[in-house]
């Protein structure tokens, strides 16, 4: 997968290191680096996990690397839950 | 970027600069400072903000009697008692949350004072609320969200949230879990030379008194009377002390102001690990106790929410309540709202129960929902990082390990949590503050009403300290 000049594309970059990060951090923060993600128009043809350059929604040219060409949002309803469904008819029932 | 801490040893000077709101002139000392005078000096009346939220479609929101869950609540109570509950239909304002009124007033100020964009951290619904109304005043946003953990995997609320302001032309900057957003913040702040539209600005306060105004105007319309509780979500302090601002300019002086929030009680807010154990990402008490008990921990250097001068009951709900909340407003009310008004439904559900009849308890606020804020989401989300989710007592929720969706609704409770308490650690809060230095006459004066302490509360605490 490539980027196209002028599509949207994500791109991502490590914006503290472990090393860099602030004091006092609990140890599962601690051991990762703060890591930065931006989507924009990619202002040339790269391939994943190359450098790339975007133009974000602000108009701000920012550099990163390629993680993802046309980001999708994939975050959903989620499957129905046992424990909602009888919520409904219960309160119905006691109402009536 | 520059190294973290030499920006976060400049954040005065690139605060100051992004809002051109002079903190220094109220500053009194140490501790001190003038929040009245502070609050009073936006340069905006009550009056102007109608107007300038009015402008953009904001406000003016319903208030709903929800009659079916006052009904199930009277007959759960019995003996008389069951307030009607009142729900301030806050998902109506442009970008479905109360958000819009807080983000209203500093768009509306960086397009006066010739900004060419607004700057907010926020993984919340201020977010959408920002570059709703930027997009309105023609001004750039970038909001900066902490969203994933070193895993990648993304909150779906917080996914949500960052899709809304895509929707409304932002540039969204998405970070991995950590304070550092602050550094990143300034950083953008610095670079851009954007405005700093903080959700803690006198600005932004001043913008949630309106709603506090509509809800007491709106009870007096329908019922002829004040509210005699309003009950409102609370996490960085912000809605409950706008609120209460707006309901005290009303004049509903009698009116119990009661915040609730979500219990996450054991869950670390910077850990990598805990991110993802939570099903809520905001009303809960791990913003609202460090706020609470020191509220000059926010992006300003001062901030203008100060929940303990105005809170007169605190008091926790567990997620499974909230869920549960959440089924029972679409239900049985016809309403499908997000999960943040919800908080306070679950806590007045149950407060309503301890109430007469002929009183009157407020919801002050729902937002809207969708794909990843619905509790299917959220639940199946939870599921997948290994808690267990089942029906039973509430009781038995233990945060990041279980949820429990109530089996009945006899099961929703509020857990109160004794103010006494919170304002004995913001005092601690503030003798670390003074690192064994006595306080000054002024010090104890502004401690006092800060906190609702007493002058011999706070001068005991001292002396204990010593």
């Amino acid at each position: 997968m490539k980027s196209e000049v002028g599509h949207l594309v994500e791109i991502s970059w490590v914006a503290l290191g472990a090393t860099e990060r602030a004091a006092h951090l609990p140890e599962s923060s601690k051991a990762v680096p703060v890591i930065a993600r931006v989507k924009g128009f990619a202002q040339s043809s790269v391939p994943l996990g190359a450098e790339l350059a975007v133009r974000t929604f602000a108009g701000r040219l920012l550099t990163g690397t390629l993680i993802d060409v046309a980001p999708c949002h994939t975050h959903s309803f989620g499957r129905p839950q046992p424990e909602l469904l009888i919520i409904g008819p219960m309160l119905r029932e006691e109402l009536s | 970027m520059p190294s973290y801490t030499d920006i976060i040893a400049r954040k005065g000077e690139i605060t100051a600069k992004a809002l051109g709101f002079d903190y220094a002139r109220y500053e009194q000392g140490g501790l001190a400072f003038d929040y009245e005078g502070m609050m009073n000096n936006t340069g905006y009346t009550l009056d102007d903000i109608r107007r300038i939220q009015l402008e953009t479609g904001v406000g003016a929101t319903p208030l709903l009697e929800l009659r079916n869950i006052t009904r199930l609540a009277r007959k759960l109570a019995g003996g008389g008692k069951g307030a009607r509950i009142f729900i301030k239909d806050e998902a109506a304002n442009p970008s479905g949350s109360f958000k819009a009124r807080r983000a209203a007033i500093s768009v509306y100020h960086a397009q006066q004072h010739g900004f060419a964009g607004v700057v907010a951290a926020t993984s919340g619904n201020y977010g959408a609320a920002v570059a709703s109304q930027a997009a309105m005043r023609g001004l750039k946003a970038i909001i900066v969200q902490e969203v994933y953990d070193s895993k990648n995997q993304g909150q779906p609320e917080i996914l949500e949230k960052g899709r809304a302001c895509e929707a409304y032309g932002a540039e969204v900057l998405q970070l991995t879990v950590g304070p550092e957003l602050f550094a990143v913040f300034l950083q953008v702040l610095e670079s851009t030379g954007y405005f700093n539209a903080s959700l803690y600005t006198p600005y932004g306060i001043a913008g949630i008194e309106t709603l506090g105004l509509e809800v007491v105007e709106g009870v007096r319309q329908q019922t002829g009377r004040d509210p005699d509780a309003v009950v409102i979500t609370h996490a960085g302090g912000g809605n409950v002390t706008g609120t209460a601002r707006g309901m005290k300019k009303a004049g509903a002086l009698a009116t119990l102001v009661i915040g609730a929030s979500v219990d996450l009680s054991g869950l670390h807010m910077a850990s990598d690990h805990d991110f993802n154990r939570k099903s809520f990402t905001t009303g809960h008490t791990g913003f609202a106790v460090p706020f609470t008990t020191w509220p000059d921990r926010a992006d300003v250097p001062r901030n203008a929410a100060r929940s303990l001068r105005y809170l007169d009951r605190f008091g926790t709900v567990t997620q499974g309540e909230v869920f549960y909340a959440t089924e029972m407003l679409a239900q049985l009310e016809g309403l499908e709202r997000g999960p943040a008004g919800n908080i306070s439904l679950a806590a007045a559900f149950a407060l309503a129960q301890e109430m007469d009849q002929d009183q009157i308890i407020v919801v002050q606020e729902t937002e809207y929902t969708g794909a990843g804020k619905h509790p299917n989401a959220q639940l199946a989300f939870a599921r997948e990082q290994g808690i267990v989710v089942r029906a039973g007592d509430p009781v038995e929720n233990v945060p990041g390990k279980t949820i429990v969706i109530p089996s009945n609704p006899r099961q929703l409770r509020y857990k109160e949590v004794p103010l006494e308490g919170l304002r004995q650690s913001y005092l601690r809060n503030a003798f670390e503050q003074k690192k064994g230095q006595p306080l000054t006459p002024r010090e104890v004066e502004f401690l006092c009403e800060d906190s609702r302490l007493t002058p011999e509360e706070v001068l005991e605490g001292q002396r204990e300290r010593e």
